[in-house]
């Protein structure tokens, strides 16, 4: 899956799920603070990640992301990962 | 839902290690009723000492309309009754020979939220001692996910880790960095488990609804009503009440089936239905058992 799919489909879900404006999502903005997380709405994002990837979510992961594309990469590469598997 | 801030349970549980220990010494040695006896001299010291429990007198004026007197006297009663539950619980967990008898309503609902498939959320309150019902639980081939404050005594939680790896009790930490604690209740519900939590009690910072409780309005954490929605998950309200020394009454409601929910405003409002359904099932639970409300702090704070 390219870069460009993978951003796609992140951004369709977290519009869709965390009822934001797309034209704020921007590759170096804030994730937590874009979305105005909680730990709650942490359920939201790996129910949806699971839901669209197939991949599961560890919780050490959400440590290294920050940004929108810190998010993106992640995903890439978690998809990627379990298509080699 | 509120987010403000809010100092209410320091999220401690009451008790300490060693207390636990000599507990466990006098219950393998002696027996229960030696315990229960010991106690009732504690409990004193408790009654005429123990500053929090204002707020079970509070309790008692508010909820049931006693007189000063009468909510006095019951605070000591209240005191003796945690005191029993703290001891059968070591009782319990500890392996001693079942010494209570459990007598299950409704326990073949949980056979019902087992066929949904998806997993559960069973919700319970400080009233009566719940890890006592998890000698009902135990004839359920799944696992039961508790939710804990990891900051909550740390020795006492090892201890009893110690004695539960045989049961089939799993804790999951609530871990604010890393948000482990919600991969693993995905997890769980996604292994059709059930996951065991409290709903009258919160963290200063956590999520809050208000709903009135006996008449004047309380706050409720959100947590559980917001992990049932967004989770799609069962709601099953229950209890364990004490009912004699030697017995325990674990009841349950029928499970309140849940959609996942999307979108903030449908969220908050069936956040509201299931907190009121909660609220409702706690009100008559302790109507019938008064002296068993083990909240002490200002409650409707």
């Amino acid at each position: 899956m390219v870069q460009e799919e993978i951003i796609k489909t992140v951004n369709g879900f977290l519009v869709q799920e965390f009822e934001v404006e797309e034209s704020k999502i921007s590759s170096e903005a804030n994730l937590r603070e874009t979305l105005d997380l909680d730990s709650l709405d942490y359920v939201d994002l790996v129910v949806v990640i699971e839901s669209n990837f197939g991949f599961k979510v560890k919780g050490e992961d959400f440590l290294e992301i920050h940004t929108f594309q810190d998010f993106y990469n992640y995903c890439q590469t978690k998809v990627q990962e379990k298509a080699t598997a | 839902m509120e987010n403000k801030k809010e100092t209410k349970w320091d999220g401690q549980s009451k008790g300490k290690v060693l207390g636990f220990k000599i507990f466990v010494f006098i219950l393998n040695n002696f027996g229960l009723n030696p315990a229960y006896f010991i106690l009732r001299f504690v409990s004193f010291y408790y009654f005429l000492f123990s500053k929090p429990n204002k707020f079970i007198r509070q309790y008692f004026k508010k909820a049931h309309g006693y007189s000063n007197l009468k909510a006095r006297l019951s605070v000591y009663k209240n005191n003796y009754i945690l005191g029993q539950t703290i001891i059968d619980k070591v009782a319990v967990m500890a392996g001693a020979n079942n010494p209570f008898k459990v007598i299950h309503k409704n326990g073949d609902l949980l056979d019902e939220i087992a066929k949904i498939g998806k997993g559960g959320i069973l919700i319970s309150a400080h009233i009566g001692n719940w890890e006592v019902a998890g000698q009902g639980l135990n004839r359920l081939n799944t696992v039961f996910n508790v939710l804990m404050y990891s900051n909550e005594k740390e020795n006492i939680k090892e201890y009893l880790d110690g004695v539960m790896k045989e049961k089939k009790i799993n804790i999951i930490p609530i871990n604010e960095e890393t948000k482990s604690h919600i991969i693993e209740l995905h997890k769980a519900f996604t292994n059709n488990e059930l996951v065991v939590m409290h709903g009258d009690r919160f963290r200063e910072g956590a999520k809050t609804i208000t709903v009135p409780f006996f008449g004047t309005p309380a706050k409720f954490p959100a947590g559980p009503f917001i992990m049932a929605a967004k989770f799609g998950v069962p709601l099953c309200i229950a209890f364990a009440v004490k009912v004699d020394n030697h017995t325990y009454e674990f009841s349950i409601e029928e499970p309140i089936i849940v959609d996942r929910v999307r979108g903030e405003a449908q969220l908050e409002k069936v956040c509201n239905e299931l907190a009121v359904k909660y609220v409702s099932a706690v009100e008559k639970m302790v109507l019938k058992y008064p002296h068993q409300w083990f909240n002490y702090y200002d409650f409707w704070k």
